[in-house]
């Protein structure tokens, strides 16, 4: 280890390496190896995902059982093991109810060829950069996805796919700053485009001023652009920005969809997105 | 090469366990970033061209599970080792102060760099918001963790050098 020595041209040369790394990857010359990042990755990000949920279910059984205690000691036992059992059919009922709410989102929306998914991504992580928060999902070019495919849930919008890989994609949610969708207000239609933000709830902006809008009206997507199909469900208008000064009102806007908590995904594959 | 091996295997794992668990917890707003803690640390108490070796090992890496164009994280990365490797060999460099002051600044010189090089790609980045609800927030989040981690090397080292004739 010690005979490594560094030389003066390594330096320089790392730097035009990274510098001819980022252009081919922005040429598409660099997919395969993304995707072989990906695939390399996912043993030990799936472990610690396992494990940092191991670790917070303890704690939160070990929570719980600490408040029985105090009630009733003599139930311990039993408690412990009706915990265990409930947790287990918690998951089992959670998860049922999941599928048939998808189940149920399929039955009403016929015209979308939709190909279920398992978030790996939330539970592999969000990204290792501060600066970007994508989400994998466990499905690829060779499940028949492609860029731009909108992705959803029973509850509404997720975001769209960014890029493809092999066996995986990055989703781009709507609270991505990066992220632009074209929606409008259930009730009183008016359009807008809504923008996410950092670190803070999505806000829906360039709505006209004279459309009066109220919080708690629903917003849709409006299917301009072509980027997602009208009418799926966004969130709710949360606060309304007007400002005589502006041209335009805005909107802070919640999403129904809860990102913390979604474990299984839908993409729309036959949903041709405008490039 | 045999340094390399050796640092992808280990270069998975740490960039593993910084999204599948470090960027779940967020805390005032900010992440710890154990890419940029271990870096730092292995430059000051390892070796300078071994850390930089391990950055160009990291970084392709996590740029892959982050989103970004491959090679984006690689210029940070350097910046930060060379920075703590330069900073080492000043006055300040033996003191436990620098250790806190180098995370803080490599937290956010990584940051200003990686977005300035997305900008150049032609990213749209919100740079303000980003700068202010996250990345100073992960400075000093990061700085306050780099004294809980270097506060007992340093008393060793300290307690080692005092033992010696």
């Amino acid at each position: 280890m010690r005979s490594f020595r560094l030389r003066p041209l390594i330096l320089p040369l790392v730097i035009v390496g990274a510098i001819v790394l980022m252009v081919l990857d922005l040429a598409g010359w660099l997919g395969p190896t993304s995707g072989l990042i990906h695939t390399a990755i996912r043993p030990p990000a799936l472990f610690f995902t396992e494990a940092r949920r191991t670790i917070g279910s303890g704690i939160a059984t070990l929570r719980e059982l600490g408040e029985l205690r105090e009630k009733n000691l003599e139930l311990q036992s039993r408690v412990d093991q009706l915990t265990v059992e409930n947790l287990r059919l918690a998951e089992v009922e959670a998860e049922n109810e999941r599928l048939r709410a998808f189940l149920k989102f399929a039955q009403t929306n016929p015209s979308f060829d939709i190909r279920g998914g398992q978030i790996i991504a939330r539970p592999i992580g969000d990204s290792a950069s501060l600066l970007t928060h994508p989400i994998q999902i466990d499905l690829g070019t060779e499940h028949g996805l492609e860029q731009g495919m909108p992705v959803v849930t029973d509850r509404g919008l997720v975001g769209r796919i960014a890029r493809v890989y092999p066996r995986a994609s990055d989703l781009i949610l709507i609270t991505d700053p990066r992220s632009r969708v074209n929606v409008m207000t259930q009730a009183s239609r008016a359009q807008g485009v809504l923008r996410g933000r950092v670190g803070q709830l999505p806000i829906m902006e360039l709505i006209p001023p004279e459309i009066e809008i109220s919080e708690g009206e629903i917003v849709i997507t409006s299917g301009l652009g072509g980027h997602f199909p009208k009418g799926l469900v966004v969130g709710q208008v949360v606060e309304v920005i007007r400002n005589d000064n502006l041209m335009f009102q805005s909107a802070v806007i919640r999403p129904t969809v809860d990102f913390d908590r979604m474990e299984l995904v839908l993409v729309i594959t036959n949903f041709p997105p405008a490039e | 090469m045999l340094p390399l091996l050796i640092f992808i295997p280990l270069a998975l794992i740490l960039v593993a366990f910084q999204s599948a668990v470090l960027n779940q917890i967020t805390l005032a707003g900010g992440h710890l970033d154990i890419i940029i803690l271990s870096l730092v640390l292995f430059t000051l108490y390892g070796s300078y061209e071994l850390a930089l070796l391990a950055a160009v090992a990291i970084a392709p890496i996590m740029d892959a599970v982050s989103g970004l164009p491959l090679g984006v994280s690689v210029i940070p990365l350097l910046t930060v080792v060379t920075l703590a490797h330069l900073g080492s060999k000043t006055i300040f460099g033996a003191r436990l102060g620098w250790p806190i002051l180098v995370i803080f600044l490599g937290v956010l010189l990584a940051a200003l760099l990686t977005m300035l090089e997305l900008i150049l790609l032609g990213w749209e980045l919100p740079w303000y918001d980003l700068l202010l609800r996250v990345v100073v927030p992960s400075a000093f989040l990061n700085a306050l963790a780099a004294l809980v981690i270097y506060l007992p090397i340093v008393l060793f080292s300290e307690h080692q050098e005092t033992r010696l004739p």
